[in-house]
């Protein structure tokens, strides 16, 4: 067990701490160029995801067990409360940790080019860092405390890079939206992390996650524990009803959306639930909860993309909705093969969201597809980028997202859980609306009637910064799924392999009944046909005149403008929520602050403020007076000590 | 008590040694180019020795104090603790003051031959078990300062620094030394050590004897002289100012701890027995002086004023630790070794961001010229954010444990009002701290605030800045590092 690098886990999380710390403090702001902090940024993230490497080798050659927990140093020690700062480096975290260096390196060398021009990429890099370190260290916790340090940490960043450009009204309110919705899935996790310490008396993992322990847990204890952790898991992977804050959140610069909106922060939720797969796995109605959340999240957002017209929103839903099927996943069991999806979905969704930003950059801005259209001729590598991105999302074989998503379809559909082929049905229907909606923004953007082809005109192609990160993404959107879980036969998938020693045997595992190959390819077979009818139906519609696509909306009616206007879920929340709490703060703010409190503190101040002045006429810098201070002085003491004979 | 008998040379071996680099320093200054390095040196050794002396005289767990030279030195940890806190202000003191000789180099001599002589003094006062020892070793810590306070020859402010100190000290003296000898004539002693132990002496401590009050109450001047306790405070913001920076530093930490050492040692050892006597004015001596110099505070407008009145609303807040002595001796003594050391650092280390600013402009530095120093110069505003920080006690720097620790040791012996009112203080207090950092990270510098020439290094003075801030933290995150040792300190005088 003596290997190399085994205790150096804290090296992972360190080099993006300390990029930040350079970028944010220890450079001279005359020295911020866009050369030096983006130097700084990338090769930590580069050294990072080395060391990730080298962690992830020296793990795969060790053949028997789990690696044990890191302890570095004793963190908290409190009566009860004992928690070291200790980091673990399991299948689990070493498979997150390796896609959010990969695809957090990828991203920052492209913020490289996306950033060129912006004012401020010193603060914008180290917020990149910061996030990074903080992500890692969720990651790698090896307890739920130091994983929430984490978490509230990847919340900050988020909040901070969602208002990157914080004169924009619009960014303030879209960060202030994210950070306070946020709160409300913390506050299940505080409390789920509560409960857990009152069950189990510990906040470790190898303490709350063996079976041992779990078996003498009460099941209501148990429900509510998985519950409440996956009310934080909603807030951060921003599924229903939580989902609002992510299509706000692309307020933020697009390598920001890629990075945290769409490949690693929004995970979180998901590797909080895979994580705590023991606990799930022993409660069956909290993994039922997260089935069929999953499966409506995944469904209602893919509605919604359908109708939506900004470019960036169109792939929040289209995240939130991925979200959903990962979820989905966990709730049947299928812990392996979430991951597989997270990982997969890293690849093809970054590169969905640099595409974008790389036609946002290529038109000037532009996110409205309408305007935009005819990317083709002009930006050749993005398109084609774009277009494997798309392929593989809508499911097409044998791309990265096929494989996943076909992974979790059969597992759903063999999962013993009562309803499995309402679930099943309901994952279909949202993998031919994904195909669609996809596809629907492919041709808008990219494509597009003669006019549109006319708009595209303009546009110019990125810079190779960027679309050389871009071209990686997308062969990984290709290779990634088959490379690490190939179907078939059953011993080649990596992932399955690579994980078997640490996976916590759940309901679908072990003696599973899979149907045999007869039921895989049949199911393949539904989810390819379904997947390729959504997309050539969708392309060549909305590749043609887009008076046609008006006209298809005017028919719809209501229908259609229900889904633009995003179920109005937004606007129930103003009038039910936001609009009592805003007036009750007025009211404390107004009346209570302003009138009552306000007013006792600024007289004291004032009080205090004319006593000083008082005081400092005093000090006349003459001798004298300070000499008689001191014999007044004197007499007082002799007069107060010697009161006794005196007085 | 044991007692050294004829081996009680070994008690004094950190004062000779520090004596006789403070000679080396003082006689070799004056050889010629040469000189100034010879003085540094010599006191750099000096300080080393000086505490390879003092770790060896620290006494293991569950010894008793030794007494020497017939009953006039006391041998403990208290003392040696403390001595080791006045080391580390002349450390500090020795760092700073290279960015001051760069420009005096012939006062090189002087400057490191009188600190170390004030640190001898300081130590002799931490030590003594008697009174006339203790108002010697007084001297010859005030003696140096007034000299060092008007180093700078040709600056009338330093001057009038000087001789305005030297003035009040010496009336200040005067009180100490008329109370000691009203104390000898009330126990016919000036062993401090008698009156601690001796039944019959117990008698003359009580509030009957005339002699004792008054004596009591000129010691009290005396030694409030010197921590800079209202009414007696007065010329601490002018000296501070007019003195050369690093001699500023310097006065801000040792000889105010060592005061505090003094006060403890015969307020709060001797005269316990007497506690009810004096508990109520200095308690009103803490809350004035925390009051006054806050108020006070709030108005400044130039740093080292600011950084003058903060270190008196600071000897208010140490007074608690005293005034909590006569319930927990060992407690209140460790709280307030710890509080010292705390001090000393975020003070040393202040002044020194204050010698750091004077290297780039003329005369007075404003609070007003510190905007914008977070963008100019991000890791001085940084060590200078957090030591503000630590000053007004904010977690988890050690300024808050400092005063978390003295808080509960007065709430333990009952002072509820008073922690109470330090309480509230703090809270003014923080106001003026943070506007320190206010200016430094959220005001843009104005045409009228930029420096007038560049930073020049001072390698020695940043090294202190970044050392005081560094250990600043380190304390905070791992109090038990000092307070540890603080505790086995307290422990011996039980």
């Amino acid at each position: 067990m003596d290997f190399l690098w085994t205790k150096h886990i804290w090296l992972i999380p360190f080099w993006p701490a300390l990029g930040a710390l350079a970028n944010g403090v220890l450079i001279p702001r005359a020295r911020k160029t866009l050369d030096v902090v983006s130097t700084v940024a990338i090769g930590s993230v580069a050294m990072s995801f080395l060391c990730t490497v080298f962690l992830t080798a020296e793990l795969a050659s060790l053949r028997i067990g789990n690696p044990a927990p890191v302890e570095y140093f004793r963190w908290i020690d409190a009566g009860d409360l004992r928690v070291p700062f200790a980091l673990l480096f399991d299948p689990l975290s070493a498979t997150m940790c390796l896609m959010v260096t990969g695809v957090g390196l990828l991203i920052h060398i492209y913020s490289m080019g996306y950033m060129a021009h912006d004012p401020d990429p010193g603060r914008f890099f180290t917020y990149l860092n910061l996030f990074m370190a903080m992500m890692l260290l969720l990651l790698l916790a090896d307890s739920f405390l130091l994983m929430f340090v984490g978490w509230e940490g990847v919340g900050l960043c988020s909040y901070l890079l969602i208002g990157f450009w914080h004169r924009k009204e619009s960014a303030n309110r879209a960060g202030l939206k994210a950070f306070l919705v946020n709160r409300v899935g913390d506050a299940g996790f505080l409390m789920a992390m509560m409960l857990i310490f009152v069950t189990f008396g510990s906040l470790r993992f190898d303490e709350v996650l063996s079976n041992a322990a779990i078996r003498q847990a009460s099941p209501t204890m148990l429900f509510a524990i998985t519950a409440l952790l996956f009310v934080g898991a909603t807030g951060k992977s921003a599924q229903l009803p939580l989902h609002v804050w992510l299509p706000d959140a692309m307020e933020g610069p697009t390598p920001v959306s890629a990075l945290i909106h769409a490949a690693t922060m929004v995970t979180a939720g998901v590797y909080v639930v895979v994580r705590c797969a023991a606990l799930y796995s022993a409660e069956g109605a909290a993994s039922a909860l997260v089935a069929w959340i999953g499966v409506i999240t995944a469904l209602l957002a893919s509605l919604i993309a359908l109708a939506q017209t900004d470019i960036k929103r169109v792939l929040a839903y289209s995240t939130i909705s991925q979200l959903g099927y990962m979820f989905l996943a966990c709730g049947v069991g299928a812990y392996v093969a979430a991951i597989l999806h997270v990982v997969t979905h890293a690849f093809f969704k970054a590169c969905l969201f640099l595409g974008a930003g790389s036609a946002m950059h290529g038109t000037g801005g532009q996110t409205d597809i309408r305007k935009m259209g005819g990317l083709a001729k002009t930006m050749p590598r993005t398109t084609v980028a774009f277009w494997i991105a798309c392929l593989s999302i809508a499911g097409i074989a044998p791309l990265a997202g096929f494989v996943s998503k076909d992974e979790i379809l059969h597992h759903v559909f063999v999962s013993t859980y009562a309803p499995a082929r309402t679930l099943w049905t309901l994952a279909i229907i949202t993998a031919f609306l994904t195909a669609v909606y996809m596809f629907r923004l492919f041709a808008l953007t990219f494509h597009g009637d003669e006019q549109a082809m006319k708009r595209g005109a303009h546009a110019h192609e990125s810079p190779s910064v960027m679309t050389i990160p871009l071209m990686m993404l997308a062969a990984l959107a290709i290779v990634g799924g088959l490379a690490l879980g190939l179907p078939y036969p059953p011993g080649l998938h990596l992932l399955n392999h690579f994980m078997r020693g640490w996976l916590i045997i759940g309901r679908h595992h072990g003696a599973e009944d899979t149907g045999g190959l007869g039921l895989a390819l049949a199911l393949a077979a539904i989810a390819l046909a379904v997947a390729v009818s959504g997309a050539v139906l969708a392309f060549r519609f909305f590749r043609g005149p887009y008076r046609r696509v008006e006209l298809l909306q005017r028919r719809l009616g209501f229908a259609y403008t229900l889904l633009s206007r995003k179920l109005y879920i937004d606007e129930l929340y103003d009038i039910v929520i936001v609009g009592p709490a805003v007036g009750l703060s007025r009211l404390a703010a107004d009346v209570t602050d302003t009138r009552g409190i306000d007013g006792i503190v600024h007289g004291a101040a004032a009080i205090a403020y004319r006593a000083g002045e008082g005081l400092r006429r005093l000090q006349t810098s003459h001798t004298r007076v300070y000499a008689l201070a001191m014999l007044v002085g004197a007499v007082a003491l002799v007069l107060y000590l010697a009161r006794g004979m005196l007085f | 008590m044991p007692d050294f008998g004829l081996l009680s040379p070994i008690a004094a071996m950190p004062m000779a040694i520090l004596s006789v680099a403070a000679l080396v320093a003082l006689v070799g200054g004056t050889l010629g180019r040469r000189g100034p390095a010879i003085a540094r040196i010599s006191s750099m050794v000096g300080l080393a020795l000086t505490a390879a002396g003092l770790a060896s005289l620290w006494a293991d767990r569950g010894s008793r104090a030794l007494l020497a030279f017939t009953d006039t030195l006391v041998l403990d940890n208290f003392g040696v603790f403390a001595s080791a806190a006045f080391l580390l202000g002349a450390v500090f003191a020795v760092l700073l003051g290279d960015a001051y000789l760069r420009d005096h180099a012939r006062l090189a001599g002087e400057y490191h031959g009188l600190v170390l002589l004030a640190t001898v003094g300081m130590i002799a006062m931490a030590m003594a078990s008697d009174l006339v020892v203790a108002f010697l070793g007084l001297e010859l810590l005030s003696i140096p300062l007034y000299i060092l306070a008007g180093l700078s020859a040709r600056d009338a402010r330093s001057n009038e620094a000087s001789l305005k100190y030297l003035l009040l000290g010496a009336f200040g003296s005067g009180f100490l030394l008329f109370g000691i000898a009203l104390l000898f004539g009330a126990t016919g002693t000036t062993l401090l050590s008698d009156m601690v132990g001796d039944p019959r002496l117990r008698m003359a401590l009580s509030p009957a004897n005339l002699y004792f009050a008054a004596g009591a109450a000129m010691l009290l001047v005396g030694i409030g002289f010197k921590a800079g306790l209202v009414p007696f405070h007065m010329w601490v913001p002018d000296v501070y100012q007019g003195a050369p920076t690093p001699v500023s530093a310097f006065m801000a930490t040792g000889p105010k701890a060592a005061a505090f050492v003094l006060l403890f040692r015969v307020f709060g050892q001797a005269f316990a027995g007497a506690a009810e006597q004096w508990t109520g004015i200095l308690w009103a001596m803490a809350v004035a002086t925390m009051t006054v110099a806050n108020l006070a505070a709030l108005r400044q407008t130039e740093l080292k004023r600011l950084l003058a009145y903060s270190s008196i609303s600071h000897a208010g807040t140490i007074l608690l630790a005293v005034l909590a002595a006569p319930k927990d001796r060992a407690g209140s003594a460790q709280a307030l070794l710890f509080y010292v050391v705390a001090y000393a650092l975020m003070k040393a280390g202040a002044f020194g961001v204050v010698v750091w600013l004077q290297r780039q402009q003329e005369g007075d530095v404003s609070i007003a010229s510190l905007r914008g120093l977070a963008s100019r110069q991000p890791g001085m505003a940084l060590a200078m954010g957090v030591l503000m920080f630590s000053l007004a006690g904010v977690p988890p720097m050690a300024g808050f444990w400092a005063k978390a620790w003295v808080f509960s040791e007065a709430l333990q012996a009952g002072f509820l009002g008073l922690t109470i009112l330090a309480v509230i203080n703090s809270v003014v207090a923080a106001r003026y701290y943070l506007r320190v950092v206010v200016a430094m990270y959220m005001e843009e510098a104005g045409a009228a605030d930029q420096p007038t020439a560049e930073p020049s290094g001072c390698p020695s003075a940043i090294a202190a800045i970044w050392l005081a801030a560094a250990l600043t933290v380190l304390i905070g995150l791992v109090p038990g590092l000092v307070f540890v040792l603080g505790g086995q300190a307290g422990a011996m005088l039980r």
